[in-house]
């Protein structure tokens, strides 16, 4: 598979429905429609192909490890016996070849003792989506009536974050308002001692703007970079933050694989209900059927996806960027900012991000202070 | 900024901020975990 990098994760949608509707969802409430023409769930036998095609592209690339997270949607959804299906033939098809890390990604209101249980048998880390306390979190993620769901979440995170399950618990994701408070937000998760946490830019694109896009003003880099200020203040490390170490590493000379900042984007592709392969999924904010490749686990295989053009152009790295991007001097700490944040529908994806100002204003303030602390350590001056 | 001007000594020294773990991190060549931005991060530094 010449200049084609393997997969070595694959976010299956489980589940392609929600019990909730947060009004920034990428899946149902921005660009993309194709929620509306795939099944509700993924079949048996669809998860069996599956586990063949993750088995099979492991075994041709001889990869250590694959990481496989069940996502929707809300891919709990699906009850217990389905997803036990899926990871009993994932394990089945392709251990001990090659190792296998199961992750779930839910919005946690329908977390108890006995999906606990199941993820246990099965090690599935569980991660959670939340973005603060009560009021932060019912700005936006409410049920398609109208109520809060920060009471049935808080109740799964106390579940999750007790110490019979605390292994299992891999973090919360955030998606930033700005009608939140930085500080409240950050506090308000660390009250659920979540081992990391990952702050989300809304998604948006050139056409569609974030709320209160201000490049002039950059107020999302300036809610990031107080939230920084706190989390890197701490005399000991409260928990990890991935947003910010990515962009502590690049400034301090370390490679970062990952999809918000950096030069390198991760190499994982997207399984829809229907059995699609679909690439990243934050494009469904993009345009309807931004993320679509055409191919299915059926007929086609990952190696195919991995040579997809799209699936290349996705994937190029500083060279995808546009010309202004490669000559700005932080370019190697944003890498452009997520693909899809890009987005113009006259030129494409061939364009600074539209939290441009945000992420320059941030990542400048990571690499002064992280710099400036290093080269006291070191005894140099600042 | 070379990391190996700091010496693996001064680095355990440190306190247990966010600095220090990135740079014990970084002097172990361990990065911090791969992956999209609509997946959790802590699930592993293995991939």
């Amino acid at each position: 598979m010449e200049g084609a990098e393997p997969f070595r994760e694959f976010v299956v949608k489980l589940h392609g429905r929600c019990n909730l509707s947060c009004a920034y969802c990428y899946v149902y409430e921005l660009r993309d429609t194709s929620w509306r023409r795939k099944p509700a769930v993924l079949s048996a036998a669809l998860a069996d192909r599956l586990a063949e095609r993750v088995a099979e592209h492991a075994a041709r690339h001889r990869l250590p490890a694959v990481r496989v997270v069940l996502h929707g949607g809300e891919p709990l959804l699906a009850g217990r016996q389905r997803t036990g299906h899926l990871l009993a033939a994932l394990r089945a098809a392709v251990l001990p070849a090659t190792r296998l890390e199961f992750a779930v990604q839910t919005n946690g209101t329908l977390l108890n003792p006995a999906w606990m249980e199941l993820f246990h048998r099965y090690g599935v880390r569980v991660g959670v989506s939340l973005d603060g306390d009560r009021a932060a979190s019912d700005r936006h993620r409410r049920t398609r009536g109208g109520r809060s769901s920060h009471a049935a979440v808080e109740r799964g995170l106390e579940l999750l974050s007790g110490e019979e399950n605390e292994a299992l618990y891999g973090g919360l994701l955030c998606t930033v308002d700005l009608g939140n408070d930085p500080l409240d937000v950050y506090e308000a998760l660390l009250r659920y001692r979540p081992p990391s946490i990952d702050l989300l830019l809304p998604h948006a694109t050139w056409q569609f703007p974030p709320p209160g896009h201000d490049p002039a003003a950059a107020p999302y880099g300036r809610w990031l970079a107080a939230v920084f200020d706190r989390w890197y203040a701490a005399p000991v490390r409260e928990t990890r933050v991935r947003l910010f170490e990515a962009v502590m590493d690049l400034a301090l000379g370390g490679s970062v694989v990952t999809e918000s900042v950096g030069p390198d984007a991760p190499p994982f592709v997207v399984v829809e209900t229907d059995g699609s392969i679909e690439q990243p999924d934050s494009l469904k904010a993009v345009y309807d059927g931004a993320a679509a490749t055409g191919l299915h686990i059926g007929a086609d295989d990952f190696d195919t996806a991995a040579r997809h053009p799209l699936v290349r152009e996705g994937r190029r790295g500083l060279e995808g960027l546009a010309e202004e991007c490669r000559r700005c001097p932080v370019v190697r700490l944003c890498g452009g900012g997520l693909r899809a944040h890009r987005y113009r529908p006259d030129t494409g994806y061939a364009n600074p991000s539209v939290y441009c100002a945000d992420l320059k204003l941030l990542t400048t303030h990571i690499r002064d202070r992280v710099l400036a602390d290093t080269r006291a350590l070191a005894g140099r001056p600042a | 900024m070379d990391l190996h001007e700091l010496g693996d000594e001064r680095l355990d020294t440190l306190p247990d901020n966010a600095l220090a773990h990135s740079l014990r991190r970084l002097a172990a060549e361990d990065p911090p975990e791969p992956g999209g931005t609509t997946v959790a991060a802590g699930f592993s530094s293995a991939l």
